[in-house]
């Protein structure tokens, strides 16, 4: 049958062309591992020059998922948007309430989420009497957000990922350096290369204690 | 710190509008009719026993006696700085009922006491009588002040702040009346510098003044652009 024939043939195509990308990336590993080295992926320690005031500002958000290829649960939801959170530097505490029209347990084709928040912002010279307490070292940094990073990132998140971008990224102060084209296709998980402050480990290991209660 | 430096902060927070009032050029910030205590002069605390024996003596003039308030908020202050906060909750709130006795139930100037009470709540963590004291702060401002006199924006941008803020603590609220609030007071902020002939750089730097000076280069530009909420 030459339709069959014709559609194992696309198969065999696509799988080999798969095999390429496969070898292209392991040819190339070495050298994109050296480069996001030399462009901060990992946290270094910095100079004392690069080192900023930083103090942690409150966010709320109102997030509304429309779903049309991936479908999640509410809890699902939840537990995506606050590791999504957490990745563009948000503070460990955290709340994401999704509201669900189906049942929770449900795959829900549409659902709205309320995101509160903190991230780091440049501490006001104004305020740094004010709230001295309050205020921490930070440095920029350009990081990647990629499944290689996140593991929870898979490729049936792109939809996600772009509403993320579209109602939360882009209305912080944080810049989108490089994004990933390729998403919608299925095959890839989203990335995103972003610069942000973030607070500065210094050699101690000494880290900004959340405010949780 | 003495009494005075204390009570003049507190009327600093909130007599800052005239800030606002310098940005919006189309309205006359009205001053906010609060008390100056900044104008009884105190040099410092006394000994506990004499506040103690002081209040007894102005009671004998009647238990609501206005006399009764600067000597109570006195007392309370003194307790506050020796993180008897409990006791200081006593006194603010005993010189507040003696406010409202002879001034008149949503008097503005509650507003001064409230954030003494704020201040000793949030010493004891009790989030859910902090976000009680806001809210009442709110809804004096908004019942004394309803024509939108651009003087009431830091005093709104606080309580909003406030909102913002109580999302990791116990206040008793749900997440999404904490959100409720914070977007009517945002727009209700909006509609006071829209009316004023502020302009959208002006509201950004309202709301966000470590960006509003262009002194972040790192950022690229000042997010302006990205002004909506």
């Amino acid at each position: 049958m030459p339709a069959l024939n014709t559609v194992f043939a696309r198969w065999t195509n696509s799988l080999n062309r798969l095999a390429g990308y496969q070898m292209a990336m392991m040819r190339y590993l070495p050298g994109v591992f050296f480069l996001s080295l030399l462009s901060g992926n990992y946290p270094v320690l910095a100079n004392q020059s690069d080192i900023v005031s930083a103090r942690w500002d409150s966010q709320q958000i109102r997030f509304r998922y429309q779903a049309s290829m991936t479908f999640y649960t509410c809890d699902a939801l939840e537990n995506k948007l606050k590791n999504l959170l957490y990745a563009i530097g948000a503070r460990k505490d955290a709340r994401v309430e999704a509201r669900c029209f189906d049942p929770a347990h449900h795959a829900q084709h549409h659902a709205d989420a309320l995101l509160a928040f903190a991230i780091p912002v440049f501490a006001d010279v104004g305020m740094e009497s004010e709230l001295a307490d309050d205020i921490f070292p930070a440095r920029l940094q350009e990081i990647m957000i990629n499944r290689r990073k996140y593991r929870h990132l898979a490729p049936g998140d792109c939809e996600l990922f772009a509403d993320f971008r579209r109602q939360v990224v882009d209305k912080l102060d944080i810049v989108i350096v490089a994004k990933d084209s390729h998403c919608r296709s299925g095959f890839f998980a989203p990335s995103m290369k972003i610069r942000i402050l973030q607070p500065h480990v210094s050699e101690a290991g000494h880290q900004p204690e959340a405010n949780i209660d | 710190m003495p009494v005075s430096n204390a009570l003049s902060l507190l009327l600093v927070l909130l007599c800052v509008s005239a800030d606002a009032a310098g940005a919006l050029q189309k309205c006359t910030a009205v001053s906010l009719d609060l008390p100056d205590y900044s104008a009884d002069p105190i040099a410092g605390f006394k000994p506990a026993a004499a506040y103690l024996a002081e209040i007894d003596e102005l009671k004998k003039q009647g238990i609501y006696s206005p006399a009764l308030v600067p000597v109570l908020l006195e007392f309370g202050l003194l307790q506050q700085q020796n993180n008897a906060h409990d006791a200081a909750i006593n006194y603010f709130t005993a010189a507040m009922l003696t406010m409202k006795v002879n001034n008149g139930l949503y008097h503005a100037a509650q507003l001064s006491i409230i954030d003494l009470l704020i201040t000793s709540h949030i010493a004891l963590e009790n989030w859910q009588a902090v976000t009680d004291y806001y809210d009442k702060k709110y809804w004096l401002i908004n019942r004394n002040y309803p024509d939108g006199n651009p003087a009431i924006l830091p005093i709104i941008k606080e309580v909003r702040q406030w909102h913002r803020d109580a999302y990791n603590k116990q206040t008793g609220r749900s997440l999404q009346q904490h959100f409720t609030v914070s977007e009517k007071i945002y727009h209700q902020a909006m509609a006071v510098i829209e009316r004023c002939g502020g302009t959208r750089r002006e509201a950004y730097c309202f709301w966000h003044r470590a960006c509003c000076a262009d002194a972040r280069p790192e950022y690229g530009v000042c997010p302006l652009d990205k002004f909506s909420e």
